[in-house]
């Protein structure tokens, strides 16, 4: 077996970078996935977010222990009549580790006079260097405003529909580890 | 040319790295920043480029996978919108459209008596297309039965139903193949 030990390679005419390490994606993975419809109605209480969004299965296992992590979180927060607010906490572990919330949380607010109106929700928060090669596994927790916080997870009709994922819809964690 | 042949790259430290499970290995991206207004709730195909099928990205092996990051910049005018967006691929040029389902959204908003603005809306997904050679995606658009319907790239201060986009924003999908060798 060949190898080859290099920190960068470039390309000789003109030396541009034809692969680096530093700052490169070098794992890119669905790590949660969640399309059926859920209702929560507890409002101003904190809860797990259903399925593996919130079970702590979702993970990414880390080629370096000097990478940093990427995490995205998808969302599909339905409303029905009037408003809905909600919030989300987000959490990672290393290993059998304790659940350390980080600073990735995110907010839903819609105001509507129509039932199944929807709106998509991306957020994305780079965490630092965890110094592990050992799987870190990740969790989103949801809690409700308490005059409007029921949650309408992946509800979404075009007709005016209080239920149903018209469009399919599914809510993911997206994890990315990012060299350094 | 010069070409080298390894089976694995390290960096000085001994820890591998070149392309294993996941690695993003080419981006493309395409935009439409126009504005593009229509009522109702057909379901109608994205303008140019985001609709007409021509997106592509050409993966170097059956076994990568595609990540599209989508990004709709919906305006509105008085009183509501709600827009459902599927997006569709199809293998090769004379493939079959089949709906993403993971990759569709829903943009929505609520400003009464006032035009012009604008929430920026975007969603990620990723998966297997077990094809190797161009694959196309195409993103089209229905409206709710009682809102107002697709304002596309459709912005300005100055509280103007008026087809202008004052902030140079963009709509945009986003394509990467992720290597996977196994």
């Amino acid at each position: 077996m060949s190898t080859l030990k290099t920190n960068a390679i470039l390309r000789p005419a003109d030396d541009r970078v034809y692969f680096r390490k530093s700052g490169a994606i070098v794992q890119a993975k669905r790590a949660a996935y969640y399309t059926s419809e859920y209702n929560n109605t507890s409002q101003n209480s904190l809860y797990d977010m259903p399925g593996n969004l919130g079970d702590g299965s979702a993970s990414i296992t880390p080629y370096f222990s000097n990478s940093r992590i990427l995490f995205t979180a998808v969302l599909h927060p339905g409303c029905e009549t009037t408003w809905r607010a909600n919030f989300f906490r987000t959490y990672y572990k290393i290993g059998s580790g304790s659940w350390t919330q980080f600073a990735g949380g995110f907010g839903s607010t819609l105001y509507c006079n129509t039932d199944g109106v929807a709106r998509t929700l991306k957020s994305t928060y780079m965490l630092g260097t965890l110094n592990t090669t050992s799987a870190v596994y990740f969790k989103i927790q949801q809690i409700g405003h308490q005059s409007g916080g029921y949650l309408h997870l992946n509800l979404n009709s075009t007709s005016g529909s209080g239920s149903g994922n018209q469009g399919s819809v599914a809510s993911t964690i997206f994890l990315q580890e990012v060299a350094q | 040319m010069a070409t080298l042949k390894v089976n694995q790259i390290q960096d000085t430290s001994s820890n591998q790295y070149g392309f294993r499970n996941g690695t993003v290995i080419q981006v493309r991206n395409y935009m439409y920043s126009d504005t593009h207004v229509r009522s109702g709730n057909a379901e109608e195909r994205l303008p140019n480029i985001l609709g007409n099928g021509l997106a592509v990205i050409t993966t170097h092996s059956n076994k990568n996978h595609i990540m599209l990051e989508t990004t709709i910049q919906s305006g509105q005018v008085n009183t509501w919108t709600h827009m459902l967006y599927r997006v569709y691929y199809k293998l090769g040029e004379g493939g079959s459209w089949t709906q993403w389902t993971d990759a569709n959204m829903n943009s929505y908003q609520w400003n009464q008596n006032y035009h012009g603005v604008m929430r920026s809306t975007s969603n990620m997904s990723i998966f297997d297309p077990a094809y190797q050679g161009n694959i196309y995606f195409r993103i089209t658009q229905s409206g709710n039965n009682n809102g107002d319907g697709l304002h596309l790239n459709k912005c300005n201060s100055d509280n103007q139903d008026t087809a202008r986009n004052e902030f140079s924003v963009a709509s945009t999908m986003t394509l990467s193949e992720i290597w996977q060798g196994s």
